[in-house]
């Protein structure tokens, strides 16, 4: 019985070459964009899931209460590890985690600034599973000057080597290898190269008081332990140990990439976009399948006749869809696995199809298999079944009807999740435009920031000069931080005149050259800018109007203020300026005239008209080098760094875009093979019309009328539900495009007009047939 | 082995019914040769459909055996059917994607026969009709008498009790309609019930009896 089955649906498929093609290239990319799809998410979901003790480690969140608003944060004072640990007994163990800022690192003549460097306590290891391969997590650090790397750090500094027992300088410290751990999987919240232990970072002075909010605390359960309980236990145990206005509160460590970082947003919104490809894709071969059930009818009855029940039946037609859809399969295996290297381009990740990769991704395909072969052999399969016999074998059966309505109101779910994804491109498309084109309050283009090395500070002025030699060079400054990046914040050491003693409020600073503000080109609308010939500006500060605000100052200018010990006078007030990418708010910003020692960065503004950037980038490049001949030069621009906190939307916008255009193909092919199918159906209509004197016009309006009906009513569809979707999506920004009707006008044309372009092959062929011979064999 | 009782049938047009068949009582002993007759539109066909199970009365009872047809629904229908009746078709009804062999196979792969019987049953009409040498080819390769051949091979092949034939030798010329009436009557004489509708004199002559019907009624 299968045999006769699979018989007849390789029969089928070869005997109806084209529409067999249709049918498989249309599964086969929707299950192209569903597999690519579904490793990324399978990917995300995966996030930090491969530690051993997974389910009972749990991160310690801090929320802050100031007295407008409530903030989230995953740093924690130095002593809450050993605290929760000595006095709740259902916390097994835990341990802290530092990031440490970028470092020169060196290993005979291999030297580099390494970011990924951190500290943590022993217990780290073992709770935490990052597989040793060489040196062990219980040695991982026998002496306070040790350090535990990576393979691909070992293999940087060291080559084939074995690292152990050998010396790396760190800025001005001597540390001694006594680990080497396998890379940290990209999926993993913690990303480090290097770790050293933490009571070094302590025995250099890092601060251990409770107010000092900058370390991570992990801790892990006992079996059994239940977070939720000891999270109600937390806010007494803060209080009795804190006098700051926080609480903290344990995350599970699943719960931090897709609820915390917010990746479960993506996970939904690219699921739902592989769900709606392969939905049009199945579509698809539904919709064939019913049009050309007229040229199936006559096997329908006959198997009836010889004895087939119906249950043979959808059988058989599920087990001619499930062939397809097997066929189309290998296609799309073969294919994804070519797409694959784009992909992980596209992603910035490692996908690989490899079986033995993982048991979730071939389940996955399982999945994907048998829920395309069901949802697209379902309607077939109980729709052909049921044709009654004695009314095909009589003839009296009309196969232009059959599943008609069925088949419109597919073709218009088909062209409303089109149009949504279309709207959905134009929408993030503008969106990505306006955040990166808004003004951010000063002007970032062509300003370019150099992280300050070695004694910079100290010779900062003669470099100063030197830069400004090159008349490519409109400006140089230095600071603690700026826009889009670094940033410091303070809640405790602030006071003003007339501040309302209860008020807890978070303001962020920069400690600034004095030309700063000129140099970005931020504006002062009260009062006046720093001076350098004005040696108490030093004790002086200039708060932009988000800071105004928050101090409710009437007329801020002259107010004494005062900034983490330092008391001084308010002496300007600056125009508000994005500090962070727009997904936020403006926030309240203090600016302070400092010296040289607490600057992180020099800025460098090129001239505007000046068109050879490189050639100042080598410029500013060679006078380093002369300055600082021992430090590698770096650099970036300002509007790159904003540019990047829209990555994640770059990349949505991006998949969207090839979703999209995937979505729209194998939509357009289906229409072309219902149309191809309709006016094959048509052809004596055609001719008797055309005898009867129609126009070719007159039939191909005829024929294409149906098609844009359908997609007009798909628009009245889709608008309402990309509206409400796209708006969801837009809250996650702080300024935001108006979604206006554009985009729904524009994806309303497109639609109908490749609607149209696709259909117009068909009809015009048909409309110029010749009559006679269309006519000949009735 | 049929009864028949005030069979009628009739379709809905408009506000009126419009009747294909009326009243219609026939008894059909087991092994007789009968063939229904009359002009087109009398209803013969619509008759046969409903002796074949294929479609049902408006009204009217059917006795097959000793089930009350009427009374069965379609499962019950279908499994009844499938042990007893054969059919045979004008256009001869053969699924092109399928070879002559399969075409053959294909009824026993519905009753479930098992693999090793099949393939003998199969021979043995292939040896029968003696089209052993088109086995493999399709019907599309075939003439049309040697298409109705396999038509009639396949009706006969589970050895129904009743064969029902609508207009078998219709479509072919009249050698070809001879052999097919050949095969027919030697049936008949092996024990098969047959009931045939024709417009061919020479064809009804095959019979021992002859219903004919006009305007949906039975005639004497």
């Amino acid at each position: 019985m299968l045999k006769n089955y699979f018989k007849i649906a390789l029969r089928n498929i070869y005997r109806h070459k084209g529409y067999s093609f249709i049918n498989i290239a249309g599964l086969a990319i929707g299950m192209v964009c569903s597999i690519l799809i579904m490793l990324w998410v399978i990917d995300e979901w995966n996030y930090d899931r491969f530690h051993a003790n997974e389910a009972y480690l749990y991160r310690i969140v801090t929320e802050a209460h100031y007295t407008d608003e409530t903030s989230h944060f995953a740093y924690t004072p130095a002593m809450l590890a050993s605290a929760l640990k000595e006095e709740m007994p259902e916390i097994k163990d835990a341990c802290r985690l530092a990031m440490l800022r970028q470092r020169l690192m060196k290993h005979g003549q291999n030297s580099y600034y390494e970011n990924g460097l951190g500290a943590a306590d022993p217990s780290f290891f073992d709770m935490f599973t990052f597989p040793f391969i060489r040196g062990s997590p219980e040695s991982a650090f026998p002496e306070l000057h040790s350090i535990v790397i990576t393979e691909a750090l070992a293999i940087k500094y060291f080559g084939d080597k074995n690292p152990i027992g050998r010396h790396m300088q760190l800025d001005d410290l001597n540390l001694k290898v006594t680990g080497v751990i396998e890379n940290i999987p990209q999926n993993s919240h913690i990303q480090f190269d290097a770790l050293l232990p933490f009571e070094l970072l302590i025995s250099l002075g890092a601060p251990t008081h409770w107010g000092g909010h900058s370390y991570r605390t992990y801790v892990l359960l006992e079996p059994g332990a239940s977070h939720h309980q000891i999270n109600q236990t937390l806010p007494a145990w803060t209080e009795a140990h804190t006098p700051e206005p926080v609480i903290y509160y344990l995350q599970s460590l699943t719960d931090i990439h897709l609820h915390y970082d917010g990746a479960i947003t993506y996970i939904y919104i690219f699921s739902v976009i592989a769900a709606f490809i392969l939905i049009i894709a199945c579509i698809n071969f539904m919709n064939l399948s019913t049009a050309r059930s007229a040229t199936r009818a006559p096997e329908v009855g006959l198997r009836k006749v010889i004895g087939a029940g119906r249950t043979d039946l959808i059988r058989q037609f599920f087990g001619e869809s499930m062939l397809l859809t097997i066929i189309a399969f290998i296609m799309a295996i073969i294919l994804s696995e070519l797409m694959l290297p784009a992909f992980n381009t596209l992603t910035g990740k490692q996908f690989s199809l490899s079986i033995s990769n993982n048991i979730i991704t071939l389940s996955g395909l399982v999945l994907i298999v048998l829920l395309t072969g069901i949802i697209s052999g379902s309607y077939p399969a109980f729709f052909l079944s049921s044709f009654r016999p004695v009314r095909i074998l009589r003839g009296t059966w009309k196969s232009g009807s059959a599943g008609l309505w069925f088949r419109r109101i597919l073709v218009v779910v088909q062209f409303s999740l089109s149009i949504i994804l279309i709207v959905g491109t134009i929408v993030v498309h503008n969106q990505i435009k306006y955040a990166n084109n808004k003004s951010l309050g000063f002007n970032k283009e062509h300003l370019i920031s150099i992280p300050i090395r070695g004694d910079l500070q100290q010779k900062y002025l003669s470099f100063k000069s030197e830069l400004l030699q090159n008349r490519a060079i409109a400006g140089v400054t230095a600071g603690s931080g700026m826009p889009g990046g670094p940033i410091d914040g303070e809640w405790g050491q602030l006071d003003w005149e007339g501040k309302d003693p209860n008020l807890v409020t978070y303001m962020y600073h920069y400690s600034i050259d004095h030309n700063y503000i000129k140099t970005f080109g931020m504006k002062i609308i009260q009062g006046r800018d720093f001076s350098a010939d004005i040696s108490s500006d030093t004790l002086n500060f200039i708060l932009n109007e988000a800071a105004v605000l928050a101090t409710g100052l009437e007329s801020p200018v002259g107010k004494r203020f005062t900034l983490l010990y330092r008391t001084g006078t308010i002496i300007g007030v600056a125009k508000d300026f994005h500090t962070f990418s727009m997904h936020h708010d403006i926030g309240p910003v203090i600016l302070r005239m400092m010296p040289p020692e607490n600057w992180r960065y020099i800025f460098v503004r090129l001239k505007p008209g000046f068109s050879n950037i490189n050639s100042a980038v080598q410029f500013i490049e060679n006078t380093w080098n002369r300055f600082l001949p021992e430090f590698p030069f770096e650099y970036s621009f300002l509007d790159e760094n904003f540019s990047e906190s829209y990555s994640n939307e770059l990349r949505m916008g991006k998949i969207l875009n090839y979703g999209t255009m995937m979505g729209v193909l194998i939509a357009c092919l289906g229409i072309f093979g219902l149309v191809s199918y309709a006016a094959e159906q048509r052809t004596k209509e055609i001719g008797i019309r055309k005898v009867l004197g129609a126009s070719v016009l007159h039939i191909v309006a005829m024929l294409t009328r149906e098609i844009i009906m359908l997609g007009l009513i798909a628009n009245l569809v889709a608008w309402p539900l990309a509206w409400y979707a796209m708006n969801r999506w837009l809250e996650d920004f702080a300024y935001r495009i108006n979604l206006g009707w554009a985009p729904f006008v524009i994806a309303a044309l497109l639609s109908v007009a490749v609607a149209l372009m696709t259909v117009s092959y068909q009809s015009v062929k048909s409309a110029l047939s010749d009559p006679v011979k269309t006519l000949r064999y009735e | 082995m049929i009864k028949l009782k005030g069979i009628s049938k009739w379709y809905k047009t408009g506000f009126s019914n419009t009747y294909v068949l009326r009243r219609i009582n026939i008894d059909v002993e087991e092994g007789e040769f009968i063939t229904i007759m009359g002009p087109s539109g009398a209803g013969k066909s619509t008759l046969l459909h409903i002796i074949g199970m294929l479609d049902t009365a408006s009204e009217g009872e059917y006795y097959f055996l000793d089930s009350e047809v009427h009374k069965l629904n379609e499962k019950k229908r279908s499994a009844i059917y499938k042990e007893n009746l054969g059919f045979v078709f004008q256009s001869y009804h053969l699924i092109d994607e399928l070879t002559v062999y399969e075409n053959l196979e294909t009824p026993l792969l519905y009753k479930k026969v098992k693999s090793g019987k099949r393939k003998s049953m199969v021979c043995d009409i292939l040896d029968r009709f003696q089209i052993v040498g088109k086995k493999d080819l399709f019907p599309g390769q075939l003439s049309g008498g040697q298409q109705q051949l396999v038509g009639v091979a396949r009706a006969i092949i589970s050895t129904p009790r009743l064969l029902l034939a609508d207009e078998p030798t219709g479509n072919l010329h009249s050698e070809q309609g001879k052999e097919i009436m050949d095969i027919f009557k030697k049936l008949n004489g092996e024990g098969t019930t047959i009931i045939q509708v024709t417009h061919s004199e020479v064809n009804a002559s095959y019979s021992r009896r002859i219903i004919k019907l006009f305007d949906g009624w039975i005639k004497d």
